[in-house]
């Protein structure tokens, strides 16, 4: 008798609703438009090698139930879909794009999953020679339908292949979303909340947007960013370090970092800083601290906590820091040496690359505060009357300058701040006496001590009485 | 050459000790190529015995009283000694760090975070194979055991082990606790900044007046980790890698005892000599720090 083999296979599946349910818990709405936007720019960057954007644009739009992002960022081709670009998790063979954003392969599933219930995607792309190698493809995907199937497969609605675009036609990708959750819905109808994101997309992809990508939300006027700059000036240099990370795996990532201060706004140009404490100064802190990009995706957004430096080796923050800025580009052609979570909204800490580069921010911040405390102390011990010092001055008037325009500096340099003037000693207190005695002894006792006039019998005698007495 | 430090004995042989230990430091690099920052004071003790002991050319010292400055001019035993007047916060990042160092934060405060934020931020900021030494209160001195633990606390917040109790209080106990903390701050502001943990090297405990802490070490990389190996500093009887500190303790004895007990010391290591009427600890102790000891024989 032959016993049968037991069955030795135990099923581990994954149950797709539980899937999307845990693919989509931690990320909040905000975070997942910005990483569908992530995707857009990988594309446009792609396209552009030298990092110039113009005449890229994405456009986001939403309202009547639907939610759609467009893009002029070369698109997906048929053969990229169909094998990497709708796997969740990035495949190892698939190369992607130097210098990426996206990284993980999960950003717009996610996104997608976490808008609404239904899907479609449209995408247009041009190949190398634009003949006959480019492609088309349309697909329509009802999330809760794919949720019941047991393949883990989407199906196109049209696909074209081998085909030559006509050379008016954009060769990008629209991906919409409809059959919004309810919330979601609610979120985008709100204004606080729509102003919330024009804030992050603005913000968070600031580099792109300084290097011509056009973006659009809701308007047909695109976002503006503003560019990072600090005081400098022939006297006033920011703190501007260049170097490499060398990450276990060897691979490089080059690191730029500025520091210093903006000019202060107006306003408060001679108001004293030992204000600070008082309610109606009470001062924002509003844009000051650390900014971290990581391949120009803005990671860290004005940070003033411990990860930072801040409290912990420099000072925590006090509103005297507010003209505190500090500016830091990671960038690497491999986007997986960078130091940040897969919902990019914070590092991850434990990147030997980001301790590196935050012992960096650590002791530039130490640094950059002992010039911005100087000035405090200086601003204390000026009197009315003096001629403001040329230190003060610099701090006070030195216009803000683009960082681009930068030279490298390990040092925030500043013109000397004045020595501070030394007190006098004090004088000894002194307490006088006087007292009138009988001119025959007098001349005894002066001719006994060898003394001349009535001060010094005085204080020959008082001496004489403390030596012999107290002393 | 009355020097007010001559009344602080532990002080003098401990200062000799760590001159003696940073000779070993031409193996990592001339000498000469090597800075010292330090809190000079008006005597600038320090300064003129890592000058004649090292041979170190370029000096600075970090004053925190502005009033001080004309005496400090004054006092300075050599003119190069550049002299930043200020809080060693503000005045620390006006060094260059590029060079090799060693930095003596010569406090006379108890440990707080204060502190240890300057000793972060020079850890992370000296170049591998540099000193870094650090002098606090010991915490111990004038407080009654009850508030010893509180006090810590007061100053160090969540850094104090929980565990800690009273009983562990008693003699140097918060001593150590400083120590530790010291040593935990030193070590991860290696770690980030160098790739390796700094390395401590001395821990000595010594109370001419109050109780005091010198702790310090060596900042490493991964490439030079070997080369301070070959500096051997281990071998210096005084040395401490951990927990145990090492004491100073400087009997009081005459020059006639002195003069006797260094001449039957040397070269008999296996029984210390005696005196009658001396306690042989003192025996010990003289013999621990005689080579140190400063004044004369």
């Amino acid at each position: 008798m032959v016993t049968p083999t037991p069955d030795t296979t135990i099923d581990a599946g994954a149950e797709k609703r539980f899937f999307i349910e845990m693919l989509t818990k931690d990320i909040e709405l905000l975070p997942a438009i910005v990483d569908l936007l992530d995707n857009s720019v990988d594309g446009a960057r792609g396209l552009h090698p030298d990092g110039d954007l113009s005449g890229q644009w994405v456009k986001i739009e939403f309202g009547d139930g639907s939610f759609t992002i467009s893009d002029n960022s070369g698109g997906i081709s048929a053969d990229i879909a169909r094998h990497y670009a709708f796997r969740f998790g990035r495949s190892r063979d698939f190369t992607g794009v130097k210098r990426s954003v996206g990284q993980f392969g999960v950003g717009m599933k996610r996104a997608i999953f976490k808008i609404g219930r239904a899907f479609a995607v449209q995408s247009a792309h041009r190949g190398e020679t634009g003949n006959d190698d480019s492609s088309r493809f349309h697909l329509n995907v009802d999330v809760e339908q794919w949720a019941i199937q047991n393949e883990w497969t989407f199906q196109f609605d049209s696909v074209d292949e081998n085909i030559a675009l006509a050379p008016d036609e954009v060769a990008g990708t629209t991906i919409s979303v409809t059959n919004l959750h309810p919330s979601v819905q609610d979120d985008l109808n709100d204004p606080t909340i729509v102003q919330a994101l024009r804030t992050e997309l603005r913000v968070r992809h600031q580099e792109s947007i300084q290097s011509g990508l056009q973006l659009y939300l809701n308007s047909d006027k695109p976002l503006t960013a503003s560019r990072p700059s600090l005081q400098a000036s022939d006297v006033v240099q920011p703190v501007f370090k260049e170097f490499q990370v060398t990450s276990a795996s060897g691979g490089v990532v080059d690191v730029r970092l500025y520091a210093g201060t903006v000019a202060p706004p107006k306003r408060e140009k001679n108001t004293d800083p030992e204000d600070d404490g008082q309610a109606e100064n009470f001062q924002d802190p509003g844009d000051a601290g650390w900014y971290l990009f990581c391949n120009d995706r803005l990671l860290l957004v004005a940070d003033r906590t411990p990860l930072t430096g801040w409290g912990n080796p420099a000072a925590a923050y006090h509103p005297q820091y507010r003209l505190f800025r500090g500016f830091v580009y990671l960038s690497a052609d491999d986007a997986s040496l960078l130091p940040w979570n897969t919902t990019k909204t914070a590092v991850d800490r434990d990147s030997p690359v980001f301790r590196a580069v935050q012992s960096e921010m650590k002791t530039t911040l130490y640094a950059v505060q002992s010039v911005i405390n100087r000035a405090k102390q200086v601003r204390a011990r000026v009197e009315e009357e003096d001629p403001k010092p040329e230190f003060l001055v610099a701090m006070d008037e030195t216009p803000d300058r683009p960082i681009s325009s930068l030279l490298t500096s390990s040092q925030m340099v500043t013109p000397a701040p004045p020595p501070p003037k030394p007190k006098a000693p004090p004088t000894p207190k002194v307490q006088r006496i006087q007292y009138v005695v009988d001119p025959d002894r007098f001349g005894e006792v002066a001719e006994a001590l060898g003394a001349s006039s009535g001060s010094e019998v005085g204080r020959l005698t008082f001496d004489y009485f403390y030596d012999q007495e107290i002393g | 050459m009355a020097r007010q430090y001559e009344f602080r004995p532990a002080k003098a042989a401990q200062r000799m000790m760590i001159v003696d230990a940073c000779r070993r430091l031409t193996a990592i690099a001339p000498l000469a190529e090597y800075q010292y920052v330090g809190f000079g004071g008006l005597e600038f003790i320090d300064f003129v015995e890592f000058h004649r002991g090292l041979g170190v050319p370029q000096m600075t010292s970090i004053e925190r009283d502005t009033n001080m400055q004309h005496r400090l001019d004054f006092n300075k035993p050599y003119k190069s000694i550049h002299v930043l007047m200020g809080e060693a916060h503000d005045q620390l990042p006006q060094i260059d760090w590029t060079k090799l160092s060693i930095v003596w934060l010569d406090y006379t405060d108890l440990l707080t975070t204060d502190i240890l934020r300057d000793v972060d931020y020079v850890v992370r900021s000296t170049q591998p194979g540099s000193i870094v030494i650090v002098t606090v209160n010991g915490a111990a001195t004038k407080v009654p055991v009850p508030e010893r633990l509180s006090n810590l606390r007061a100053n160090l917040g969540d850094l104090v082990d929980d565990a800690l109790t009273d009983k562990d209080m008693a003699g140097w106990g918060p001593t150590e606790v400083e120590r530790s903390i010291l040593q935990a701050t030193a070590h991860a502001a290696g770690r980030q900044a160098h790739g390796l943990p700094f390395r401590q090297l001395f821990n000595f405990h010594y109370a001419d007046d109050a109780k005091m802490l010198t702790w310090g070490g060596i900042t490493t990389s991964t490439s030079l980790g070997r080369t301070i190996d070959t500096c051997r500093f281990e071998d210096l009887h005084f040395i401490r890698t951990g927990d145990e500190a090492f004491e100073i303790s400087v009997p009081v004895l005459t020059e006639k005892e002195i003069a006797y007990l260094e001449t039957e010391l040397v070269g008999t290591a296996t029984s210390l000599p005696q005196i009658k009427g001396i306690p042989s600890t003192d025996v010990k102790a003289f013999a621990q720090v005689y080579r140190w000891r400063v004044g004369t024989r």
